[in-house]
């Protein structure tokens, strides 16, 4: 193999460190830090707009919890307000229909004691046209007149009899 | 053409010349090393000074290879390694160039000297060797004895890693050398079948002439790749004691 | 590189890997042994043969390592 002919090793190794320290020099001076501040700067540039984009998602995300949060506080306080107004829809009702009861009892006693009140007097009046019926009736039997204290202890006596059995 | 396919391998001497006992001769390849050369700086410093921050081409691929770089650099030695970035990245661009220049027929590719391989290869061992005992002294003569090696082993085990350890400068300079060569003898050949073989089965080789240039262009990435990045592996281990199983590349 | 992504050119690049560096491991062996051999001691050949034995040890170490990690991963 040619390539192990020595005898070119000598040059080929001189020029090879010369050629790559000169290479190693010009790269280093005006080559590398270019490239190297462009790709940082570029790395730089996408990392902001990647951090940029993220605050974004953040910050609308944020946003976002905030809305659920206002629209959950909204739709609780809707619950509330409509509980609210259900209860004292029932308690209305609840009321209304007691008020209802009293008054019904209320109407119904009344009606009750009116009624008492005209059947006692209709008894008193059916018992003193009855006393004045009697009167009459026994004067016309007895044909006798008897004084007007005595006719009435007769007739009171016969109308007592009368209730009695009557309101047996 | 020649019969024999090592025949574009063969130098002769240009301009004989001698430095001090030095012979120190021009020739082929001495030249296309300085065209590589040349034409690396020119790419690196147009690349560089072209301060765009959506690239053009040119830019473009002097970027993508020294972000290349850094990413291997970081990948393997952490950033501390970063202070060896303009070295590697001036082994990379060498050796990448060379490989590349060889594809040009005519030309002559100076990555299948075995001589220019290996002072890459040594020099390489050498600084993390040097690394080495400065971080950690005496300690690094610890790479000799793997961990986990039973007592008894130790007389056996430390010949057999100094003799690893010989191995990889040998093997880096061994594989870059053996691809370009073996790349160029099957190109030679195939060439030399097209330019014989005429136009009633020329075109055949030449196919394949062409296939395997395609073929050539990946391997001279490939193994500037490797060399480079090999070339981390054992700065690497050099910074971090015992790390080298962590680099399984 | 791409190239190197795909399973095939892996596999390939791999095992170029392992051969290159049993020959380098034999070279250093070799190599050690022919400077025992000339420059250190009169022991031409064992110096050589030995080294080339020990090297060959080292190569198969080291390429059963890269086959055991490449395995694992």
């Amino acid at each position: 193999m040619p390539q192990f002919e020595s005898h070119f090793f000598s040059s080929l190794i001189f020029w090879e460190v010369v050629s790559f320290a000169i290479l190693f020099f010009v790269l280093y001076k005006f080559a590398f830090p270019g490239i190297l501040s462009m790709l940082e700067e570029r790395e730089k540039k996408i990392k902001d707009s990647l951090d940029q984009a993220e605050h974004h998602r953040s910050e609308a995300e944020r946003k976002f919890k905030e809305y659920e949060a206002k629209l959950n506080a909204a739709a609780k306080e809707a619950e509330g307000i409509l509980a609210a107004a259900k209860e004292r829809a029932q308690r209305l009702m609840e009321e209304n229909e007691q008020r209802m009861t009293v008054e019904a009892e209320r109407i119904k006693g009344d009606a009750t004691r009116e009624i008492d009140r005209e059947r006692r007097k209709a008894i008193q009046d059916i018992r003193a046209q009855t006393t004045d019926l009697a009167l009459l009736v026994a004067e016309k039997v007895v044909q006798r007149s008897l004084n007007e204290a005595d006719n009435r202890k007769f007739a009171d006596d016969a109308l007592e009899a009368l209730s009695k059995s009557y309101q047996q | 053409m020649e019969d024999n396919p090592l025949h574009p391998f063969e130098l002769h001497d240009w301009i004989p010349i001698a430095l001090g006992g030095l012979d120190i001769s021009i020739n082929k390849a001495v030249v296309f090393m300085w065209i590589a050369v040349s034409l690396a700086a020119v790419v690196m410093i147009m690349a560089g000074s072209s301060r765009k921050l959506v690239p053009g081409k040119l830019q473009n691929l002097a970027e993508i290879m020294v972000d290349f770089i850094r990413t291997m650099i970081m990948e393997t030695m952490g950033k501390e390694g970063m202070r060896f970035f303009p070295f590697i990245g001036t082994l990379f661009v060498f050796i990448l160039f060379c490989n590349l220049l060889g594809m040009i027929p005519g030309s002559y590719t100076v990555t299948s000297q075995i001589a220019v391989t290996a002072v890459f290869a040594f020099v390489v061992y050498g600084i993390s060797l040097v690394v080495g005992f400065m971080l950690h002294g005496v300690k690094f003569l610890g790479v000799l004895i793997p961990p986990g090696t039973p007592g008894w082993l130790v007389p056996l085990m430390i010949p057999i890693e100094i003799m690893s350890q010989l191995a990889r400068p040998i093997s880096l300079a061994v594989r870059l050398f053996a691809n370009m060569t073996a790349g160029h003898v099957l190109l030679g050949v195939l060439f030399g079948m097209a330019i014989s073989g005429g136009l009633l089965i020329g075109w055949l080789p030449f196919v394949f002439t062409v296939g395997i240039n395609v073929l050539e262009v990946g391997i001279a990435f490939i193994q500037a790749y490797i060399f480079t990045m090999l070339s981390c592996v054992y700065l690497g281990d050099a910074f971090h004691l015992h790390g080298h199983d962590d680099h399984a590349h | 590189m791409s190239s190197s992504q795909d399973p095939l050119y892996a596999g390939l690049g791999q095992a170029v890997r392992i051969a290159t560096d049993l020959l380098a491991a034999l070279i250093a062996g070799g190599g050690l042994g022919w400077v025992c051999d000339t420059y250190l001691f009169d022991s031409t050949p064992w110096g050589i043969i030995g080294g080339l034995v020990l090297g060959g040890v080292t190569g198969m170490r080291n390429a059963y390592r890269s086959v055991q990690r490449w395995t694992k991963t």
